[in-house]
Formats: C-alpha cells, structure tokens, sequence
C-alpha cells in the first residue's frame, strides 16, 4: 500500500486546482535583455520595448540583434510573440527568429548555428546556414511580424499581419530566446511580447492544433465494452455495490456477456464488497464511531496498531465531525485522548496542527482550513479504509488502484515521457482542463 | 580581553611577594639559631671566642646580600604592574577630550526626559523648576507614566493594562505590521487555557486569533498554540514546551515598548542612554589613535573630519552617507552628491574639478556617456 499517496491527498485535497490552472509557473519574456549581450549598434527605449540602428550597416557583422530577457516558456503546447516594424530604414533589412543562450555575435538569427530567423529583406528563412531558403513575403514598414514555436509538432511558425506564413522544423534544443535583428540606417522595430493584443489569433491556432490531435486520437478504436469494464471495476474497487448491481439490471439486456477473463476480474475485485460498501456509508454520513466498531469487529488486525495511518486518519476525522457540530470541549479531549500520540510522528504533526486551527474560526468552514469539512475529506477517509481493507485480502493481487486510475497514470506517464523526449518541451498531460474544454464544447454546441 | 593584562602582571606581583617573604624569613631563622647557639655556648664557660666565631659566621652567611637580591626582585615586578594599569586603564581620557560647546537647553531636555522616562516624576518636576526648563508637554508625561504601568503589570503576568491599551492603538500596529498584538493574546491564551477551562481558550482564540489567520506569517504559530491544548496539565513534558519560557514575556515588553515609543514619536532609548552607550563605544577607538599619534593632538581640536574608521553597532546609525568614489571623501552639506545625467552619482567637488568648474563636458567614470554638468542633480537621502 501507497502510503504517503493518502497522506498527501488528505492534507491538500483542496490545492491542486490551483497549481495546474496555473500551467506550472513559468516564467515568460517581458522585455528586451539590456545587460548582457548588447551591441553597440542598437539604442533601446526605456521602456526595453523597441530598439533602433544606429550604426551605418557597412558589412554583415554589424547587426543591432537583442534577445528577450528570458527563454520562451516550454512547458506548454505553444509559445508566440509578435514585432511590429515602425521603421524599415534604408534597407529594410529586420529579421525575427530564436536563437540560444550562447548567441552573442552582431549577427542575424538564423545565420549563426542553432539559430533560426525569418527575414523581412527577401523573405527567406534561415536555419542555422547562408544560404536562405523561400519562405514567406517580405516584409517592411508597417507590417506586423509574429514568430512561435509549436511544441507539440516541435516546429517554428511565423506570421505577417495577422496571418500564418509557414512552419519550418525546429532543430535547435535547449532554451530559446526571442530575438530581433535590425541592419540598416534608422530601423527600428516595437516587440509584442503579450502586453498587447496580437494581431495573429494566436489562441485560434493554438485551439486548431489540438483539434488536429484530437481528431488523430478518436481515429484509435477500442473495444465496444471495455469503457463498461473499467466502469465496472472501479464501482467494485470502492465499494460502490448497489450502484454496480443497478448497472448490471441497467445493461444485462442491451450489451453482449462478459467474457471469462473479466468474469475472474469481477471475482477478484468484489473481495468484501459488502464490509466495503457500509464502511464507506458509515464514513460518509460521519458515523466515525460506528466505522471504527465495524473495523475492530471485522478486521481487527488494522487497528492493532493504534499509531498506523487509518486510525490516525479515523481520529482526525472524528475530530473534525466535532468541531462540525460545534462541540469544541468534547473535541479538545478527544484530541486528547487519541490524537496527542501523533505529534512527534513528522507525517502527521503538520495535518494535526491544520485540524486543530479549525478551533480558531467561529465559522470554520469559510477558512482557510476549511476545506477540512468537505465531503471530499470524508471520500478520502472512505478511500483509505477501502484500500487497507483490500490489503487484507488472504490470496491473489494487491490492487491499490482501479483499472480506470492505473489507465489514467499510464497516460500521465506517456504524455510526460514524450515530453522528456522533446527535451522538456511541451504540455503536461491534464485531465481537469480536458473536462473543461469538453465542457465549453458542449456548452458552445448546445448555444 | 584588555583585563587579562592587569590580572596577569597582578599575579606576578603577588608570586614574587610569596617568593621573597620565604626568603627573608629563611635568613632570619637562619640568624636566629646562631644567636640562640653563641648564648648556649657562653653558659658553658668557653667564652673565649663565642663572639668572634659568631661574627665569621654571620660574614659567612651575608644575609643582607640575599635580602637585597629578594627587594630587587619583587621592585621589579611591581614597578611593572602600575605600567600595564597605566596602559589598560587610562586615566587620561582628557587627550580626547574636545572644548565643544553645548546647547545648554537641549542637555537639560534630554536629563529632564530621562527622569520621566524611568519613572521619577518628582526629581524630574523639581530638576525642571530649578533649571528654569518649560515643562514639557504633560500628554508626554501621561503617556510614560502609562507605559511604566504597563510594564508593571507585565511583570506581575497581568496582561489586562496591555491589552487595553494594544486595543485602543490596533489599527496604528497593523499600519506598522508590528506582531505585537499577537503575541499578548498569545500569552493571554496560554494563561487562561492555563487557569482556567479549554473551552475558555477556544473561545478566546476564535474571539482574538481568527483575524490573524489569513496571514500565511502568523498561521503556523496560532497552529501551535491551538496543538499545545493537548498537554496543557503537562506542557513541559510536550514538543510545545517552548510557550513556557519567560524569554516570551521579555520580548513581549521590549516590543511593547518599542512599539509605544514610536507611536508617541518618541525613541524607544532614550537620548541620554544612547548617547553614553554610542560614546563608550568608540571612545576606546580616540584614545588609541591619540596615543599612537601624538602629534595630533592639536588637531584633534580642530578637525571636522576623522581620520579613523568608527564602527558603531546597527543600531547606533540613524542616517545614510554617501561617500564619492572618484575623491573617497563623505558628502557634507558643502559637497552634496549630485545624480549624472547617466544615472550614476558623484559628489559636487569631483564634478566641479572633472569639468572644470562646469565649463566643460566630461566622460562619466563607470559608464561610456557624455556628462554636462548643468544637468547634474543634488541627490538628498
């Protein structure tokens, strides 16, 4: 059994939703980088937003180029920022692209290795050579330039005004930065780095990318009654009996049989369903007294040791139905009595001390704390006493997950792999935003 | 470390003493036997040469020789010991002294203030009506009389007078983010659930706690507290033993008084013991420089400037100097420091010398860029 797995979940069922809506904080450029690396041949406005040629463009190593103050953002599925050329100068020779930390030298992106930029002088992309190849228009005063990267695809795409000019591979690995060239007499460029609106409708791209990789993923086909199966197990690994038997009056007479195999796995997994199903009720209804009778009567080997992880979870759920009634004396003593062993034990001081803030708020269930008294606490509390019943099964597998959990971590772990693959690049695998975006879908569809 | 000195040249003093007394009264014993022998002798009748066999003896023996070499020793050493007290405790501090003159009113004021400050109204009344002084504000007096009541009561464990008056001032300790609030409800808490029943203490805390508990600084310690009402008959035995110590009520006070001092617009010190407490730290550094350099003692009366570093302690500096890096010479009122046009700072002399005089154009000393010096700026800390 997963220990510390409930631990955790117990003490900060209520945080999660925020770290992932943040997309794993990470930092993004803001401005221009005036510190290290700039040349002589480029002023930059206060402001670290716009930058101007001073030089007078005589060769091809006097380039005015500056990066962003930070690499692109990686872990996602895009990255994009946009320039917008107010002057083009005598030349008209403005180049945008990435380029690496090691990128130091007077020269366009694009023409250095691993580096890439798309020119506005002839509209060719350069990968790292030369010698260009055709790409896109050019581009000159007044015309709004964007560059991105797709992580997902691993290219590079560029924009003019709004619209997509072309994708092109993206070779180069480690951070990259945004960078910006300028080479001719009185060019100067304004960067985009999100500050403002884009002209190119970069969340529409973003969006259509998905849909192209959601549409390669219901192209896979999977047996007509394995959804039923997984439903199936997880109602039997948590106990859920009456709605399991509801589901199979519901299903008997419209889907073929089971075949043998899940036959045995209906078997397996039913191990003390019945002790299951009221222990979760008792559990869910804030019976902890009764939940602890039953357990002593019918698995008396996991509360044997009064110090183990169910009777601390048990205790500190007690505690907590007291405080929900209001009974604070009644639940000082009982702390007291079964909760004091605890402190000193590093895995539980920290939770005990957040249940025993719970006494300082009149209305405990607003705090910060209060997450305590949700009905998902009790659901954890369930879900620990299920899962050490199941530990005692005399013969056969240990199964601490669901079938539809395991699947669930398979397809964590996959996505993280491939991301590891792409050299840390790329989005997390995140089931709360999939259901959301269902959910606007539906939403959208149904308006 | 200064004293070891003295006691060391102490204890050569008193070893050399215990030396030579041992010494003196071996010679005298010596004699004295002799004596005690020659009347022995003459009672026996060979008186013939009793006294000229004594005085060979005597010659033989020189004991004024050997009394003179213990003197010398034991001179010796006690010549040294007032040279090493000389030394470690000078007694002239007089060589730093300097003919400045007071404002005689301001001297007055701040000894005036220091008996009000300790609680001695009455020699602070009569002090004032001597001297001539205004008496100052009586809102001033009231105000240190209700902090010394208050501090009274603290030492008794009656937190009520504090608490009162930490109520009345809430919103000003919030303003300043002074934890002080919570501490006294935290002592107050661990005195009732102490005395009296838990069920007190949970009500006082959700009464006085509950509003600190947003801060994310404050909630691990309220955590804490409301734990320790697990062991509250056996507290020392339990991981919270620490909300036992009396250092909880000493910061307490401190605290209080700092924090009642700045809302009076008082100091939490006052004048007079930061002054001496300032001065016997650097006067150790002034003595040392005089004695090393006594040829300046002349212009020691005179210099506006030091010539040695001062290290006063962080609590002794109450204002910023700038110091130039192109003359390493501090910033006076006559030599401010003045912002470049290129954002980096130099004193007014430097710039007047770099541009002669503000006739020319100068190249900045740390940056590449132009500076004129119309559009330098006085900078003021």
């Amino acid at each position: 059994m997963n220990k510390s797995n409930f631990i955790h979940k117990f003490h900060h069922s209520a945080k999660p939703h925020t770290m992932e809506d943040n997309e794993e904080e990470e930092e993004s450029p803001t401005e221009l980088n005036t510190i290290t690396g700039l040349s002589g041949f480029v002023v930059i406005s206060p402001d670290k937003l716009s930058l101007k040629y001073t030089g007078v463009s005589q060769h091809g190593h006097d380039v005015g180029v500056v990066q962003a103050n930070k690499p692109a953002p990686c872990k996602r599925f895009a990255y994009y920022f946009e320039i917008y050329v107010k002057d083009a100068g005598v030349k008209g020779r403005v180049s945008i692209g990435f380029t690496t930390n090691s990128f130091r030298i007077a020269r366009h992106p694009g023409w250095e290795l691993n580096t890439c930029g798309y020119h506005g002088e002839d509209g060719l992309i350069y990968l790292g050579k030369r010698q260009g190849e055709a790409f896109g228009p050019t581009y000159t005063t007044g015309d709004t330039v964007g560059g991105g990267i797709n992580y997902d695809s691993q290219e590079f795409f560029f924009t003019v005004n709004g619209t997509l000019v072309g994708t092109v591979s993206k070779y180069i690995k480690g951070p990259l930065f945004p960078t910006v060239a300028v080479h001719s007499q009185n060019e100067e460029v304004t960067v985009n780095f999100g500050q403002e609106k884009f002209a190119f409708d970069f969340k529409g791209y973003e969006s259509s990318e998905r849909n192209k990789q959601q549409i390669a993923i219901e192209k896979i086909s999977i047996p007509s009654n394995m959804s039923l199966g997984l439903v199936k197990n997880y109602l039997l690994h948590y106990g859920y009996e009456e709605t399991h038997h509801a589901l199979d009056l519901a299903t008997n007479s419209t889907l073929p049989p089971i075949n043998g195999a899940q036959e045995n796995g209906i078997d397996d997994t039913s191990y003390a369903l019945h002790e299951r199903k009221i222990l979760r009720q008792l559990i869910r209804k804030g019976e902890i007294d009764a939940a602890l009778a039953k357990l002593r009567d019918s698995y008396p080997q996991l509360v044997q040791n009064d110090k183990s992880e169910v009777c601390f979870l048990l205790h500190c759920q007690k505690f907590i139905e007291l405080v929900r009634i209001g009974a604070l004396e009644e639940a000082v003593k009982y702390g007291r009595m079964e909760l004091a062993k605890f402190i000193g034990l590093t895995t539980f001081q920290d939770i005990l001390e957040d249940c025993f803030a719970l006494l300082v708020y009149e209305r405990p269930e607003e705090s910060n704390v209060g997450y305590f008294l949700e009905e998902t606490q009790r659901e954890v509390v369930a879900d620990t006493v299920n899962a050490a019943i199941l530990s005692t099964k005399p013969k056969g597998k240990n199964q601490s997950h669901s079938h539809l959990e395991t699947l669930l971590r398979q397809l964590t772990a996959c996505c993280l792999e491939l991301r590891s693959l792409n050299d840390g690049q790329g989005e997390a695998f995140s089931l709360n935003r999939l259901l959301r975006t269902n959910n606007w879908k539906r939403t959208k569809k149904t308006t | 470390m200064e004293l070891k000195n003295v006691k060391d040249a102490f204890d050569r003093v008193t070893k050399k003493q215990k030396l030579c007394y041992s010494k003196t009264h071996e010679v005298v014993d010596k004699m004295s036997q002799e004596i005690d022998k020659a009347l022995k002798t003459i009672q026996e009748d060979n008186h013939e040469s009793v006294v000229a066999d004594l005085k060979k003896t005597f010659e033989e023996i020189a004991p004024i020789n050997l009394l003179e070499a213990s003197q010398k020793e034991i001179n010796g050493v006690l010549t040294k010991y007032p040279k090493a007290l000389d030394k470690t405790l000078n007694p002239d501090i007089s060589t730093a002294y300097r003919n400045v003159k007071f404002d005689t009113h301001t001297v007055h004021q701040i000894l005036a203030q220091f008996f009000y400050r300790q609680g001695m109204y009455d020699v602070g009344d009569c002090f004032i009506s001597e001297t001539g002084e205004v008496k100052p504000e009586s809102s001033v007096t009231k105000a240190f009389m209700e902090m010394n009541m208050i501090l009274e009561a603290m030492k008794e464990r009656d937190l009520g007078p504090a608490l009162k008056w930490v109520a009345s001032n809430s919103d000003k300790l919030k303003e300043a983010k002074s934890d002080l609030e919570l501490k006294l409800h935290s002592l107050h808490f661990l005195e009732i659930a102490k005395d009296k029943t838990s069920e007190e203490a949970i009500n006082y805390a959700r009464k006085h706690f509950a509003t600190y508990s947003a801060d994310s600084c404050c909630f691990p310690e309220i955590q804490k507290l409301m734990c320790s009402l697990l062991w509250i008959r056996n507290l020392n035995k339990s991981p919270y033993s620490e909300f036992l110590s009396p250092v909880l009520w000493t910061n307490a006070a401190k605290e209080l008084t700092r924090q009642y001092c700045i809302l009076l617009g008082e100091s939490p010190e006052s004048p007079l013991s930061v002054t001496v407490a300032a001065g016997s730290q650097v006067l150790p550094t002034f003595l040392k420089y005089l004695n090393v350099l006594p040829e300046k003692r002349k212009e020691w009366q005179t210099m506006e400037q030091l010539l040695v570093p001062v290290e006063l302690s962080e609590e002794y500096r109450f204002y910023s100097v700038f110091v130039c890096p192109v003359s390493k010479e501090h910033s006076s009122e006559d030599n401010p420091p003045m912002r470049l046009a290129c954002g980096h700072v130099l004193c007014k002399q430097s710039i007047n010398r770099m541009s002669r005089n503000g006739s020319r154009s100068f190249k900045c000393p740390y940056c590449p860029t132009d500076i004129d010096a119309s559009q330098c700026k006085q900078l003021y800390f």
